[in-house]
Protein backbone atom coordinates (compact mmCIF):
# COMPACT_ATOMS: atom_id res chain seq x y z
CA UNK A 1 0.00 0.00 0.00
CA UNK A 2 1.56 3.23 -0.71
CA UNK A 3 0.26 7.09 -0.01
CA UNK A 4 1.90 10.00 -1.88
CA UNK A 5 1.48 13.65 -1.73
CA UNK A 6 4.36 15.00 -4.26
CA UNK A 7 4.45 17.94 -6.81
CA UNK A 8 6.13 16.09 -9.20
CA UNK A 9 3.72 14.35 -12.39
CA UNK A 10 3.68 10.43 -12.33
CA UNK A 11 3.20 7.98 -14.63
CA UNK A 12 0.29 5.19 -14.28
CA UNK A 13 1.77 2.35 -16.37
CA UNK A 14 4.77 2.71 -13.73
CA UNK A 15 2.33 2.26 -10.85
CA UNK A 16 0.99 -0.33 -12.37
CA UNK A 17 3.85 -2.17 -13.40
CA UNK A 18 5.44 -1.90 -10.08
CA UNK A 19 2.39 -3.03 -8.80
CA UNK A 20 1.83 -6.52 -10.50
CA UNK A 21 5.76 -7.27 -9.93
CA UNK A 22 5.54 -7.61 -6.72
CA UNK A 23 2.84 -9.47 -6.27
CA UNK A 24 1.71 -12.38 -9.00
CA UNK A 25 -1.55 -13.07 -7.80
CA UNK A 26 -3.02 -10.20 -8.63
CA UNK A 27 -5.69 -10.48 -11.33
CA UNK A 28 -7.13 -6.98 -11.77
CA UNK A 29 -5.86 -3.40 -11.60
CA UNK A 30 -8.14 -0.27 -11.48
CA UNK A 31 -6.97 2.95 -11.79
CA UNK A 32 -8.74 6.19 -11.66
CA UNK A 33 -6.78 9.12 -12.91
CA UNK A 34 -8.06 12.85 -12.47
CA UNK A 35 -6.61 15.84 -14.84
CA UNK A 36 -6.86 19.37 -14.55
CA UNK A 37 -9.69 20.21 -16.95
CA UNK A 38 -8.74 22.77 -19.56
CA UNK A 39 -11.41 25.04 -20.09
CA UNK A 40 -12.79 27.83 -22.07
CA UNK A 41 -15.48 30.03 -20.64
CA UNK A 42 -16.72 31.99 -24.51
CA UNK A 43 -19.42 33.81 -22.27
CA UNK A 44 -16.76 35.06 -19.79
CA UNK A 45 -13.86 34.82 -22.05
CA UNK A 46 -12.60 32.99 -19.06
CA UNK A 47 -9.35 30.58 -19.86
CA UNK A 48 -7.76 28.61 -17.61
CA UNK A 49 -3.62 29.40 -16.78
CA UNK A 50 -3.10 27.15 -13.80
CA UNK A 51 -4.03 24.99 -10.95
CA UNK A 52 -2.82 25.33 -7.64
CA UNK A 53 -3.26 22.47 -4.96
CA UNK A 54 -2.73 23.26 -1.09
CA UNK A 55 -3.21 20.59 1.58
CA UNK A 56 -3.10 19.96 5.20
CA UNK A 57 0.12 18.21 5.58
CA UNK A 58 -0.21 15.54 8.31
CA UNK A 59 -4.15 14.96 8.34
CA UNK A 60 -4.30 14.40 4.00
CA UNK A 61 -2.09 11.46 5.13
CA UNK A 62 -3.87 10.28 8.16
CA UNK A 63 -7.24 10.62 6.29
CA UNK A 64 -6.14 8.64 3.11
CA UNK A 65 -4.57 5.76 5.20
CA UNK A 66 -8.47 5.66 7.17
CA UNK A 67 -9.95 5.40 3.19
CA UNK A 68 -7.10 2.45 2.67
CA UNK A 69 -8.48 0.73 5.67
CA UNK A 70 -12.21 0.91 5.56
CA UNK A 71 -11.41 -0.36 1.69
CA UNK A 72 -9.83 -3.51 2.99
CA UNK A 73 -12.29 -4.07 5.05
CA UNK A 74 -14.42 -4.44 2.74
CA UNK A 75 -12.98 -6.00 -0.23
CA UNK A 76 -10.28 -8.03 -0.83
CA UNK A 77 -7.42 -6.29 -2.22
CA UNK A 78 -3.82 -7.25 -3.26
CA UNK A 79 -2.75 -3.74 -3.26
CA UNK A 80 -3.57 0.05 -3.54
CA UNK A 81 -2.06 2.67 -4.50
CA UNK A 82 -2.81 6.47 -4.28
CA UNK A 83 -1.06 9.44 -5.63
CA UNK A 84 -2.14 12.97 -5.21
CA UNK A 85 -0.28 16.16 -6.57
CA UNK A 86 0.31 19.14 -4.80
CA UNK A 87 1.59 22.57 -6.00
CA UNK A 88 1.14 24.46 -9.32
CA UNK A 89 -0.51 22.75 -12.61
CA UNK A 90 -1.19 23.26 -15.94
CA UNK A 91 -4.31 22.20 -17.76
CA UNK A 92 -4.00 18.87 -18.97
CA UNK A 93 -1.50 17.32 -15.68
CA UNK A 94 -2.40 14.92 -14.06
CA UNK A 95 -3.87 15.32 -10.70
CA UNK A 96 -4.57 12.59 -8.78
CA UNK A 97 -4.19 8.69 -9.54
CA UNK A 98 -5.77 5.52 -7.69
CA UNK A 99 -4.94 2.15 -8.46
CA UNK A 100 -6.47 -0.78 -6.99
CA UNK A 101 -5.36 -4.27 -7.53
CA UNK A 102 -7.15 -7.37 -6.72
CA UNK A 103 -7.59 -11.12 -7.57
CA UNK A 104 -11.07 -10.11 -9.85
CA UNK A 105 -12.36 -7.40 -11.61
CA UNK A 106 -15.59 -6.82 -9.78
CA UNK A 107 -13.59 -6.03 -6.10
CA UNK A 108 -11.12 -4.11 -8.20
CA UNK A 109 -13.93 -1.46 -9.65
CA UNK A 110 -15.49 -0.84 -6.17
CA UNK A 111 -12.79 -0.35 -4.59
CA UNK A 112 -11.89 2.52 -6.43
CA UNK A 113 -15.00 3.74 -6.88
CA UNK A 114 -15.16 3.82 -2.79
CA UNK A 115 -11.74 5.20 -2.49
CA UNK A 116 -12.15 7.90 -4.98
CA UNK A 117 -15.52 9.02 -3.34
CA UNK A 118 -14.19 9.20 -0.29
CA UNK A 119 -10.98 11.17 -0.79
CA UNK A 120 -12.96 14.31 -3.14
CA UNK A 121 -15.36 14.30 0.52
CA UNK A 122 -12.50 13.55 3.46
CA UNK A 123 -9.10 14.56 2.13
CA UNK A 124 -8.24 18.07 3.11
CA UNK A 125 -7.07 19.52 0.10
CA UNK A 126 -8.22 22.62 -1.62
CA UNK A 127 -7.99 23.95 -5.14
CA UNK A 128 -7.18 27.42 -6.58
CA UNK A 129 -7.98 28.19 -10.27
CA UNK A 130 -5.75 31.31 -11.89
CA UNK A 131 -7.20 32.49 -14.89
CA UNK A 132 -6.74 35.00 -17.06
CA UNK A 133 -9.65 37.07 -15.30
CA UNK A 134 -8.71 36.60 -12.06
CA UNK A 135 -7.89 33.84 -9.83
CA UNK A 136 -10.52 32.22 -7.07
CA UNK A 137 -11.17 28.73 -4.76
CA UNK A 138 -13.28 26.65 -6.61
CA UNK A 139 -15.87 25.71 -4.77
CA UNK A 140 -16.98 22.11 -3.69
CA UNK A 141 -19.52 19.78 -6.03
CA UNK A 142 -22.27 18.83 -3.35
CA UNK A 143 -23.11 15.94 -5.34
CA UNK A 144 -19.57 14.54 -4.12
CA UNK A 145 -21.01 14.17 -0.64
CA UNK A 146 -24.24 12.49 -1.70
CA UNK A 147 -22.11 9.97 -3.53
CA UNK A 148 -19.59 8.75 -0.47
CA UNK A 149 -22.80 8.58 1.79
CA UNK A 150 -24.13 6.31 -0.56
CA UNK A 151 -21.18 3.71 0.59
CA UNK A 152 -23.04 4.07 3.78
CA UNK A 153 -25.96 2.21 2.32
CA UNK A 154 -23.61 -0.65 0.56
CA UNK A 155 -23.38 -4.13 2.61
CA UNK A 156 -19.87 -4.40 3.34
CA UNK A 157 -19.02 -7.58 1.69
CA UNK A 158 -15.38 -9.77 1.18
CA UNK A 159 -16.19 -11.93 -1.99
CA UNK A 160 -13.58 -14.21 -2.73
CA UNK B 1 -5.36 27.01 27.99
CA UNK B 2 -3.29 27.02 24.26
CA UNK B 3 -4.21 26.20 21.09
CA UNK B 4 -2.66 26.06 17.48
CA UNK B 5 -5.01 27.64 15.47
CA UNK B 6 -4.45 26.36 11.32
CA UNK B 7 -6.17 28.28 8.24
CA UNK B 8 -6.25 27.17 4.95
CA UNK B 9 -7.13 28.11 1.26
CA UNK B 10 -9.67 30.55 1.14
CA UNK B 11 -9.09 31.24 5.35
CA UNK B 12 -5.51 31.22 5.25
CA UNK B 13 -6.13 34.44 3.07
CA UNK B 14 -8.41 36.10 5.04
CA UNK B 15 -6.64 35.86 8.20
CA UNK B 16 -3.38 36.28 6.01
CA UNK B 17 -1.95 34.15 8.12
CA UNK B 18 -1.07 29.99 7.90
CA UNK B 19 -1.42 29.54 11.56
CA UNK B 20 -1.55 31.40 15.27
CA UNK B 21 -1.26 30.48 18.95
CA UNK B 22 -3.95 31.66 21.04
CA UNK B 23 -3.88 31.66 24.60
CA UNK B 24 -7.56 31.48 26.18
CA UNK B 25 -8.19 31.73 29.81
CA UNK B 26 -9.46 28.23 31.09
CA UNK B 27 -12.80 28.08 32.54
CA UNK B 28 -15.43 24.97 31.51
CA UNK B 29 -15.29 23.52 28.29
CA UNK B 30 -13.81 25.41 25.07
CA UNK B 31 -15.20 24.13 21.89
CA UNK B 32 -14.17 25.76 18.30
CA UNK B 33 -17.87 26.56 18.39
CA UNK B 34 -16.81 28.68 21.81
CA UNK B 35 -13.78 29.66 20.70
CA UNK B 36 -15.12 31.00 16.86
CA UNK B 37 -18.13 33.02 19.16
CA UNK B 38 -15.95 34.63 21.27
CA UNK B 39 -13.00 36.05 18.93
CA UNK B 40 -16.02 37.25 16.72
CA UNK B 41 -16.73 39.01 19.28
CA UNK B 42 -13.84 40.52 20.98
CA UNK B 43 -11.70 41.00 17.62
CA UNK B 44 -14.08 40.61 14.92
CA UNK B 45 -12.20 40.92 11.54
CA UNK B 46 -12.11 37.47 9.57
CA UNK B 47 -13.26 35.98 12.86
CA UNK B 48 -16.49 37.88 12.18
CA UNK B 49 -16.17 36.19 8.16
CA UNK B 50 -15.47 32.69 9.60
CA UNK B 51 -18.63 32.85 11.51
CA UNK B 52 -20.41 34.41 8.82
CA UNK B 53 -19.45 30.77 6.80
CA UNK B 54 -19.46 28.70 9.31
CA UNK B 55 -22.19 26.34 8.11
CA UNK B 56 -19.50 25.31 5.40
CA UNK B 57 -16.59 25.19 7.60
CA UNK B 58 -15.55 21.76 8.67
CA UNK B 59 -13.59 21.93 12.02
CA UNK B 60 -10.65 19.05 13.09
CA UNK B 61 -8.60 18.88 16.28
CA UNK B 62 -5.06 17.31 16.01
CA UNK B 63 -5.93 16.24 12.27
CA UNK B 64 -9.03 14.63 13.03
CA UNK B 65 -12.65 15.91 11.64
CA UNK B 66 -14.83 16.90 14.51
CA UNK B 67 -17.72 18.20 15.43
CA UNK B 68 -17.83 22.14 16.43
CA UNK B 69 -19.09 21.24 19.93
CA UNK B 70 -16.29 19.21 20.25
CA UNK B 71 -14.15 19.58 23.28
CA UNK B 72 -10.47 21.10 22.98
CA UNK B 73 -7.78 20.79 25.41
CA UNK B 74 -4.35 22.33 26.19
CA UNK B 75 -1.90 22.25 23.38
CA UNK B 76 -4.91 20.69 20.53
CA UNK B 77 -4.09 21.91 16.85
CA UNK B 78 -7.56 23.09 15.43
CA UNK B 79 -7.62 23.28 11.84
CA UNK B 80 -10.72 25.56 10.16
CA UNK B 81 -11.35 23.59 7.07
CA UNK B 82 -12.77 25.40 4.12
CA UNK B 83 -15.19 23.29 1.13
CA UNK B 84 -12.37 20.72 0.41
CA UNK B 85 -12.06 20.11 -3.24
CA UNK B 86 -9.34 17.95 -3.76
CA UNK B 87 -8.96 14.76 -6.09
Amino acid sequence: MGIRIQKEIFSSEDIISKMKESNSSIGAVVTFTGFVRDFYNDKEGKKLEQLELEHYAGMTEKMLQQIELEANTRWLLEGIEIIHRVGVLLPGDPIVLVAVACKHRADAFDACHFIIDYLKVEAPFWKKEKTNIGEYWVNNNKEDALKKDQWNYITKKKTN
Amino acid sequence: MRIKVLFFASLREVFDCNEKFIDIPHDGTLTPDLLLKNFSIAEKGPWLELLNKKKIVRVAINQTLVEWQSPLNDGDELAFLPPITGG
